[in-house]
């Protein structure tokens, strides 16, 4: 890796540090340990969908259905923990556990994610159009299964996966550092990492090179959809309501987050690291416009603003390359 | 076929995977089998029934608070004097707004009786009528607002405490009107006891529109 | 070696730029005021924002410092906003909620920072978080809507409902209240109700959706005014809005207006000026010491008619 290279990467870093600096001076609030707290709360969902988010960009794709499979995931386990599973022919009841509702969300997550990887694989649909369907068709379960109306009121033992504490840390916290901790090994220590890279830098050569292209593209969407189905039980658990309108819009504060990262909408180049500054400098940018007081139409034009500069950097730094 | 080293390891691993799944599942179950009848008692239990409340209502509170509203000619007699200052002493109004109700009980003479009112004089010598009981389809939140007995705040639920004042409208229908019917016969005298909802005071006083929740012919 | 210097520069002049920007907005507040927030459910239909900006005015006018926060109708926003106001020292909350369940825990977290939350037009299904919650009487409201309904439509006839949000307590309180009335008359037969999500241009498509299904409709109910301009709409331009009557909810500006021309029947007045200032000042008087809140207060709402309609203005009375 040369100079030139490391100071790119480092990029992200700089502008968070400016922020964070300049934010501490602006307001008596924002160091405070229970303000740090929050920023990393409320990151912790972004930053799940931006792990899966991340593999999916590096081989070149792209999903825009980790906000609505957020929703499902997080509506079949609630309901399942509520409701339970009605089986009227038996006449009995599959009355869920926390731990079952946990799994049975996953597992929604994983096949949603595994007919998008079918869907791009062996359909060859390009991923945005194949995303989009699965977009709409997510909501729509979900509407169904809720009717529209939130499933509320789901006990302690779930809600511990959003409102729990473990040594005064908050458990998304914890989560989420889990996954980056694991898939950060994952990205740089693991055949499946190595395979990622290189279909994004080049699939025909990966593909000559004698890797089964398709089968690391479908592991890629499964893993997306798992860690949108987590992110769906910590926001589920968080608000003890699973809202069938949850994640909204998710996908592209995901997506605004990984290429904030340095990861490049092209493929092949980014990483796991990169993507959790994104995801850092998005959450302190909110924060801190909050603390300001700025006004919510504003917000959101600098959000934009600054997704826009991102890219812009890494187009012109790209140019300068040789 | 002959089964290959690889293969044999291959499966004792597939197996040890399944083991230790099930030992899992076992350890922390997935779910309860529940039969459904138990499942769908559990869940209505926790669910507010307003119609069972309104039949304990009714003969507990509602009726027992009829006696003590405000005397029908009383209240004719000061709104005659002065509206507002008979809304000061008599009337009540719930949360924001400029519409009140008045809860009140008296007797008087049918003068008129049409499909929807019972037209009645309360004070001897009046002309006019100056109360009408509705006997058609009962609408609004007279009763539930106009006693003071219910207030919104003990309800969690909006949505449950509109339900009351559905049900306690369709008591009234069911219970009350059917023997109001019987009743009302022009000339007679009757004892009556509900609540009247005032919007407008150009029309809404003259006669005062009253839902009954009680009445007796004498 | 220069480049990558350029490069190094580039990030810091872009990020300064931007926290320049923000701190520029921030530039000359004392800060000795003592700060209001505001949560609005949404800031995407005109309701909301008069609501939201009438309460901002009020607690200015009071002498606080007050900021909006749009929660994008997502409670997880709420939550962060929530989180946000509790570590930013707020001391006081003025809240449109998300959802009548969901929002429940986003206020109890106050609650348990010590900071009051005063709910308007929607309410949480709980009696012991807020502080107090003023909730327009959208029930009674379509009771008098719905005897007009009957009064204007007639006894007989077909007609079809745009409903809002499913979720929404609202929508419900308020399609209840117009089924407590007009079910009573079997005459009238609801042949579709869909639900419009409370937007305007969704209300066009469904109305226009259901205009093809049923061209023989005598009126529709809509759930909010948004949705009634966009039914409107659909049946201007499908030359049916002499024979289909409107019925909206709100009391916006231009149905008001419509209303006056003879052109939507009726719609439900809320009052979102009195309640926001309202809710203001209660968070004036608790924080000067006033606990005595009653838990909910309900705010009626007006039914305006081409009768009545020259008292009416931009949500509220004239």
């Amino acid at each position: 890796m040369n100079a030139k290279d490391f100071l790119k990467k480092l990029q992200p870093l700089i502008a968070l540090v400016v922020m964070v600096v300049a934010l501490s001076l602006l307001s008596d609030k924002f160091l405070t340990i229970a303000n740090q707290r929050n920023i990393l709360l409320q990151i912790s969902v972004n930053l799940c969908l931006s792990i899966g988010m991340t593999f999916v960009i590096l081989t070149g794709g792209i999903d825009l259905s980790v906000g609505a499979i957020l929703a499902l995931a997080g509506a079949v386990a609630a309901g399942l923990l509520k409701n339970g599973l009605t089986f009227k022919m038996f006449g009995v009841v599959l009355q869920f556990t926390p731990f079952g509702a946990i799994i049975a969300g996953i597992l929604v997550g994983v096949s949603l994610g595994c007919f998008n990887g079918i869907a791009v694989t062996r359909f060859k649909l390009p991923p945005f159009v194949a995303t989009l369907g699965m977009l709409s068709i997510a909501r729509g379960l979900t509407m169904l299964w809720t009717g529209g109306f939130p499933v509320t009121d789901l006990g302690p033992k779930f809600g511990f996966l959003g409102a729990g504490f473990l040594l005064g840390v908050p458990m998304p916290i914890w989560i989420s550092i889990a996954l980056v901790a694991i898939f950060y090994v994952v990205s740089k220590n693991t055949l499946l990492g190595r395979y990622i890279y290189a279909v994004g830098g080049s699939e025909k050569a990966t593909a000559f090179s004698g890797i089964n292209v398709k089968r690391v593209k479908l592991w890629v969407y499964a893993l997306a959809g798992a860690l949108a189905a987590v992110a769906g039980l910590i926001v589920t658990a968080r608000l003890d309501a699973a809202d069938p309108k949850a994640g909204l819009g998710y996908e592209l504060d995901s997506i605004a987050a990984v290429v904030i990262g340095g990861t490049s909408l092209s493929g092949g180049r980014g990483s796991i690291p990169g993507t959790v500054l994104g995801c850092l400098i998005i959450g302190v940018l909110n924060n801190g416009l909050f603390l300001l007081d700025v006004s919510p139409f504003w917000q959101q034009v600098i959000k934009g603003f600054v997704i826009l500069a991102a890219v812009a950097a890494d187009k012109l730094s790209a140019k300068q390359e040789p | 076929m002959a089964i290959t080293e690889k293969n044999k390891t291959d499966i004792i691993r597939r197996f040890i995977a399944v083991a230790v799944a099930a030992f899992l599942c076992w350890l922390f179950p997935l779910f309860h089998v529940v039969p459904l009848k138990m499942a769908v008692a559990e869940k209505t239990a926790g669910k507010f029934d307003a119609t069972a409340f309104v039949e304990k209502f009714w003969i507990e509170k509602l009726l027992p608070a009829a006696n003590t509203a405000v005397n029908a000619k009383g209240l004719l007699a000061a709104i005659q004097a002065s509206p507002s200052n008979a809304k000061t002493n008599y009337s009540r109004s719930v949360g924001l707004s400029d519409s009140y109700f008045y809860f009140l009980h008296g007797e008087g003479k049918i003068v008129a009786v049409s499909d929807d009112t019972v037209s009645i004089v309360v004070t001897g010598n009046s002309t006019n009528v100056e109360i009408t009981l509705q006997t058609g389809l009962i609408f609004g939140d007279a009763i539930r607002d106009g006693t003071g007995l219910l207030h919104a705040s003990a309800y969690p639920n909006s949505q449950d405490f509109n339900d009351i004042s559905a049900a306690l409208n369709h008591e009234v229908e069911t219970k009350v009107l059917p023997k109001l019917r019987e009743q009302a016969k022009v000339g007679a005298r009757i004892s009556f006891a509900g609540c009247a909802e005032v919007n407008d005071e150009s029309s809404d006083l003259h006669p005062l529109n009253l839902i009954p929740i009680e009445t007796k012919s004498e | 070696m220069k480049i990558k210097l350029f490069n190094l520069l580039r990030t810091v002049a872009m990020a300064m730029a931007l926290l320049m920007t923000i701190a520029f907005a921030h530039a000359g507040e004392p800060a000795a005021k003592q700060k209001i927030a505001i949560v609005i459910s949404t800031l995407n239909n005109p309701w909301f924002v008069v609501l939201a900006e009438t309460a901002k005015a009020r607690a200015t006018e009071l002498g606080y410092d007050a900021t909006i926060f749009d929660s994008q109708n997502d409670t997880a926003k709420e939550a962060s906003h929530f989180e946000n106001l509790i570590a930013g020292g707020y001391k006081a909350v003025i809240f449109n909620p998300t959802d009548a369940d969901g929002s429940v825990a986003n206020v109890l977290k106050a609650k348990a920072a010590g900071i009051p939350v005063f709910c308007i037009d929607r309410e949480i299904n709980s009696t012991n978080a807020a502080t107090c919650q003023m909730l327009s009487d959208s029930y009674a409201g379509c009771v008098k809507l719905g005897q007009y309904f009957v009064k204007t439509v007639g006894k007989e006839g077909n007609y079809v409902e745009l409903l809002g949000l499913v979720g929404d307590n609202n929508t419900w309180n308020r399609s209840k209240g117009f089924h407590s009335v007009v079910d009573r008359f079997p005459g009238l037969k609801m042949v579709a109700q869909q639900s419009a999500d409370f937007d305007r241009a969704k209300g066009l498509e469904v109305m226009e959706s259901m205009l093809q299904a049923h061209p023989d409709i005598k009126a529709v109910f809509c759930g909010n005014d948004a949705m009634a301009m966009g039914a409107y709409q659909a049946l201007v331009s499908a030359g049916k809005d002499k024979q289909v009557k409107v019925f909206g909810f709100d009391g916006a500006n231009d149905v008001v207006k419509l209303i006056s021309e003879g052109k939507i029947a009726a719609t439900g007045m809320q009052f979102p000026k009195v309640m926001a200032r309202t809710a203001a000042e209660y968070a004036d008087e608790y924080l000067k010491g006033r606990r005595d809140f009653p838990q909910k207060i309900p705010v009626k709402v007006d039914l305006v008619t081409p009768e009545n309609v020259s008292n009416y203005g931009d949500y509220g009375k004239k």
